[in-house]
């Protein structure tokens, strides 16, 4: 009869150090500068955007469509605060990336910030539309 | 033996950083005066609320600005490098006035 060893039976083997991880060091310096300026960077333009939609909706003069100006301000100042929180991610993805030797993900908010900014265009160009029928 | 023209780069790296946080700290001092001419006409506790809130975000930022800034150190044996809760300073300030900004936009009406 074949016994089932019991787990109490064995001593646990020494575990390896898990060698899938890649070590951690501090990448060079100016790289660390590179990723900080780039998160400044975006925002710097989280704050144009934010800027740019409270301009509008206080400053352009009453549009032809009801609430015309909400419809451009509004949306600039959510893309302003959804690139001021992704930047804060992207900043330490690439931090932790560098200091892994990983390459460094692409990030989505071009991609999101054109679309973002091509979408007001559009309603900017049909309320002007709208304005001048 | 380092080559001397790599101690010139990060210096040089350096600098560029720092002329960051600097429009950094500019765009953000625009961005507040807009928020400010956007909340100075209303009238009694939204004023003062608007600009409690418009200032907290002012604050938030300007203090990551202060830590962000603040480079010692030889740049090739050890510098100080921006940790995460400055960054994170510097965008809590940012959401805070984009959440004054959308509000003023649904609540308060345009001139």
């Amino acid at each position: 009869m074949s016994e089932v060893a019991s787990a109490g039976e064995h001593e646990p083997a020494e575990r390896e150090p898990d060698q899938s991880e890649p070590a951690e060091r501090e990448p060079d310096v100016r790289f660390t500068y590179a990723n900080e300026r780039t998160f400044l960077a975006w925002n710097r333009t989280a704050l144009a955007l934010i800027g740019t939609g409270v301009a509008a909706t206080q400053l352009l003069p009453s549009l032809h469509v009801a609430g015309g100006r909400r419809i451009l301000g509004l949306p600039l100042i959510a893309l302003g605060a959804v690139i001021a929180v992704t930047s804060f991610g992207h900043w330490r993805n690439n931090q932790e990336a560098m200091r892994r030797g990983l390459p460094l993900k692409r990030s989505p908010m071009p991609l999101v910030l054109a679309a973002g900014i091509l979408l007001v265009g559009i309603a900017a160009l049909v309320i002007v539309a709208l304005g001048t029928s | 033996m380092a080559h001397p023209g790599a101690n010139n780069d990060v210096v040089l790296a350096r600098d560029r950083t720092e002329l960051a946080w600097s429009r950094s700290g500019l765009a953000m001092a625009v961005c507040v005066a807009l928020l400010v001419r956007r909340v100075w006409p209303l009238h009694g506790a939204d004023r003062y609320v608007g600009l409690g809130v418009v200032t907290g975000g002012a604050f938030l930022f300007v203090a990551g600005i202060l830590f962000g800034t603040r480079l010692s150190g030889d740049p090739e044996h050890g510098h100080e490098v921006i940790g995460e809760p400055t960054l994170r300073l510097i965008s809590l300030g940012t959401i805070v006035l984009a959440t004054v900004a959308v509000g003023l936009g649904v609540f308060a009406p345009g001139n």
